[in-house]
């Protein structure tokens, strides 16, 4: 048996400020979208104040004035960096740690520490202490309920930001609590169907016949109701991608120490990642690459990663391998062999609501090349036509009038002390 | 670093021979691996003002600091007072106005 722990970093690209700049702790804060659009972080004292996730600034710049919130415009430099601190934390702590989004780490615990309450509060102080960032845990026997029990953590003051399921009554009371669409792996459509069906929890859905389900829900469906039951289906293997992001990564036969391998590479991964928001209408306004060296090998060891800014939010696979590329050569340092790269773009929204910006200047050509281009994917398969890297990428324009500095990635930016 | 080997080392690069090889090898020293010994934890600071001179702390200096050491009586730490981040001596230090934010481990000045 297999024991999972979900690691969620809480408002995480509030709490990245905050380490750096400690006078936001305790103040409503919200974090915008690149060029300033909409909210796409909220501090809890801001969700307070009625702040809705992806909301327009224009929208509510009233609350901000008459509440002193603070508004910053969106640091992916520093959370890329900061995210990389946890997750190499949390790498230390676990046989198997396995990055899910951002700020979300699957670990296996299994057998690890004889109390998981107390591994638990562990691994929360040492990733606390180490990077500054506060997390919640969910433990259980299968990620679905690692992710249930991760959501209760989380609101529930009594846990401590630490809840573990396994072996424990709190199993059946959790499913209760968990209202049957905030299930991982039930979207909104099936939550209504659910509800009309009299399913409101997800313990009423553990309770619905197989049959049922399967004819409702499909394979998936009831893959997901197996795992609420405590049957681990999904495992270590496969991952649904979560929606705010999507990630395209693979580690390398041979390794790669030129940078025009790499660019190559990352064409590949980037071309793929654009195609998939693509297909279900995203548009992305962050570009994060990394790559890293084998980190069982004796070889000296160097995994950086670099994100472009992509402004307004876009799914353009030109775009994106524009940007990819660029991160590339900022991140490339030579003499190392790199093992694995990847590229991941960020803060996902739907691509009818992304806000425009006064700079776009879209060309209705791109659309047609896209479309051819999707179009002899589909047909010949991936990696059968790639976009050439022509020409020096332009400076990429973003409003990020409020941006914080970059603290942890750029010299001249570094954190003042006083003394 | 150099070394002297009776033949050529695989994958490197020999500049003489007969009697005996003299490999260089691509392992130089590395102030990195000489102060942060704990990446996910190591921020870098700038210090600001001369309250702390008598440590040996200067304007302009830069700070690495530690944030998975624990922090002992005689450490320079980083504190947070007031919201600000502050650098002090540990033994200087009011626990009810100040939580600490990291461990100085060391300090490094540009002389250009």
């Amino acid at each position: 048996m297999t024991i999972y722990a979900l690691v969620d970093c809480n408002n995480f690209y509030v709490s990245c400020e905050r380490v750096f700049n400690p006078k936001l702790e305790g103040r409503p804060v919200i974090i915008l979208s690149s060029n300033d659009g909409c909210a796409i972080a909220r501090s809890s004292e801001a969700k307070e104040y009625g702040v809705k996730m992806a909301q327009p600034l224009y929208q509510f710049t009233d609350i901000v004035e008459k509440y002193d919130i603070q508004v910053l415009s969106g640091n992916f430099h520093l959370y890329t960096d900061m995210s990389n601190r946890v997750m190499q934390v949390l790498a230390d702590m676990a046989p198997t740690a396995q990055q899910y989004s951002i700020d979300e780490c699957f670990l296996d615990i299994t057998g690890l520490p004889d109390n998981l309450d107390e591994y638990g509060q562990t691994i929360q102080a040492k990733v606390k202490q180490w990077t500054g960032i506060p997390v919640g845990i969910g433990i259980a026997k299968t990620k679905t309920l690692a992710k249930a029990a991760n959501r209760i953590a989380k609101v529930s003051k009594k846990t401590g930001g630490v809840l573990n399921l396994v072996g424990s009554q709190w199993q059946e009371k959790a499913l209760e609590k968990t209202e049957v669409g905030d299930v991982w792996g039930i979207g909104k459509q099936f939550a209504k169907k659910l509800h009309r069906n009299g399913v409101k929890t997800a313990f009423d859905l553990t309770n619905q016949p197989d049959g049922w389900i399967r004819k409702e829900m499909g394979v998936g469906g009831l893959k997901t109701v197996r795992e609420l039951r405590g049957e681990d289906c999904i495992g270590f293997e496969s991952v649904p991608q979560p929606k705010q992001t999507t990630l395209v990564s693979r580690s390398f036969g041979k390794t790669i120490t030129e940078l025009d391998d790499l660019i190559n590479a990352v064409t590949v991964f980037a071309t793929a990642a654009a195609a998939d928001i693509r297909k279900a209408n995203l548009v992305s306004s962050a570009v994060s690459v990394f790559m890293e060296t084998n980190r069982f090998s004796n070889e000296p060891q160097y995994a950086p990663s670099q994100s472009i800014e992509l402004s307004p939010a876009r799914n353009n696979t030109k775009h994106i391998v524009r940007a990819a590329i660029q991160g590339v050569k900022e991140a490339y340092r030579e003499g190392f062999k790199f093992k694995k790269a990847g590229v991941m773009l960020l803060d996902l929204v739907d691509a009818d609501t992304a806000p425009l910006s006064l700079f776009d200047q879209h060309d209705p050509k791109d659309d047609k090349l896209i479309e051819a281009f999707d179009q002899i994917i589909r047909r010949q398969g991936a990696g059968s036509i790639n976009f050439g890297v022509t020409g020096q990428p332009s400076a990429w324009h973003s409003a990020s009038a409020y941006q914080s500095p970059r603290y942890t990635t750029e010299w001249g930016a570094i954190p003042v002390v006083k003394t | 670093m150099l070394f002297l080997t009776t033949g050529p080392l695989p994958q490197s690069r020999v500049l003489s021979s007969p009697m005996f090889t003299v490999v260089r090898t691509t392992t130089n020293l590395s102030l990195d691996e000489h102060f942060i010994k704990h990446p996910a934890a190591t921020f870098f600071v700038k210090v600001e003002g001369d309250g702390m001179e008598d440590h040996g702390i200067f304007k302009g200096d830069t700070l690495i600091v530690d944030r998975s050491i624990n922090p002992e009586k005689t450490s320079i730490v980083v504190v947070v007072i007031d919201g600000e981040l502050t650098v002090r001596h540990f033994s200087d230090i009011n626990s009810e106005e100040a939580a600490v934010w990291g461990v100085v481990r060391g300090s490094t000045r540009d002389f250009l």
